[in-house]
């Protein structure tokens, strides 16, 4: 997420007032105790409780900015909403008109809201 | 000893037998186990592959040289799927350690993590090199590494021992999913807030169609790894 936070910040920016942003902290891609990544995550094991979980979305919000206009929520411990919206390591949606309109994740290494910033403006205009 | 063979024994030599000396004839002699196979693989499974090999299946076989041939055949691809099952498990646990040793953390520290798909694939082409392949054949090691679920796919016993041997298969969460485009979203779960004591919150409800029922919802998910 740290990688496309400033692109995130600049959309949410411009558009918090077409478009709700929501964040759902979800289960560590990269957990120091699973799959660890030299330079990313050097201490965030995967959690096991809510605290443990609360605690590694917050060092994600201290140590990065975030547009205030994304409202960051938590997951549960039985990881209900990455069941259900099977979103690791990262994905995002866009639900419009009652339906799901976009459905993105990384392509290979890499994350992009390409496609977030362009249905963006194509649905509102540039901004 | 009976005279036959007290007479045949006079053609080697004129004294009685001494029988501690015996030797069995040659044509009982077992037959030496096969050379060991050109790989570096660990002595466990080295020893799996001469045990497979140097068992014999006479008792299953009978003398009907039909059955003979076709269980040979059986037991010559047990061999060597059993074999390569050995080996892809010795790949792969060899794989999972140098992903996590010292010298390749130094390396994608070095690089960045842009460089980790490249560094991933010199790992597993040194795998294949000190499994002994070579040439083209690094391209088979890799293909045995990387398409090791497929190829067990109807064995689930094996398809779990090579999930559990290889840690970016056991803690991959990465799944398609089923939530449809053009389609209503699947109702949320109840999440929980970062604030007001980790309380519960209806994110549909709350964000989408109470607050701002008109206007979309981008819903994102991660973590900070």
């Amino acid at each position: 997420v740290r990688f496309f936070r400033e692109w995130l910040n600049k959309l949410v920016s411009a558009y918090h007032t077409h478009a709700t942003f929501v964040f759902v902290y979800i289960e560590e891609a990269h957990a120091t105790n699973e799959w660890p990544m030299p330079g990313i995550n050097d201490s965030v094991c995967q959690h096991t409780t809510l605290q443990e979980r609360l605690a590694a979305a917050r060092k994600l919000t201290n140590a990065f900015e975030f547009d205030p206009h994304i409202h960051f929520v938590l997951d549960d411990m039985n990881n209900s909403y990455n069941i259900t919206y099977a979103s690791w390591p990262f994905r995002y949606y866009i639900i419009d008109g009652g339906n799901v309109v976009r459905k993105e994740m990384p392509v290979g290494d890499t994350v992009s809201l390409k496609e977030l910033e362009a249905w963006l403006v194509d649905t509102f205009g540039k901004v | 000893m009976c005279e036959a063979c007290e007479l045949n024994s006079k053609k080697f030599h004129d004294r009685s037998h001494n029988l501690l000396k015996m030797q069995p004839p040659a044509s009982l002699t077992p037959p030496l186990p096969p050379p060991p196979v050109a790989l570096s693989v660990s002595e466990d499974v080295l020893l799996h592959v001469v045990v497979f090999t140097t068992n014999n299946c006479d008792d299953l076989t009978g003398s009907d040289p039909r059955w003979r041939q076709a269980s040979a055949s059986m037991m010559s691809r047990a061999i060597e799927d059993a074999t390569k099952y050995e080996l892809v498990c010795a790949m792969l646990g060899r794989e999972s350690r140098l992903r996590l040793s010292d010298s390749v953390n130094a390396c994608i520290l070095a690089q960045g993590s842009d460089a980790y798909g490249g560094i991933m694939d010199r790992v597993q082409r040194q795998v294949g090199t000190e499994f002994g392949f070579s040439g083209a054949g690094v391209e088979t090691a890799l293909g045995l590494l990387r398409c090791c679920e497929s190829m067990y796919a109807t064995q689930p016993e094996r398809l779990a021992h090579v999930r559990e041997l290889s840690y970016y298969r056991k803690f991959n969460r990465c799944k398609a999913g089923s939530v449809a485009l053009g389609e209503a979203p699947p109702a949320l779960p109840l999440l929980h807030r970062f604030e007001a004591a980790l309380s519960a919150v209806d994110i549909l409800n709350e964000y989408y169609f109470d607050l701002q029922p008109r206007i979309p919802l981008v819903l994102l998910a991660g973590s900070y790894s």
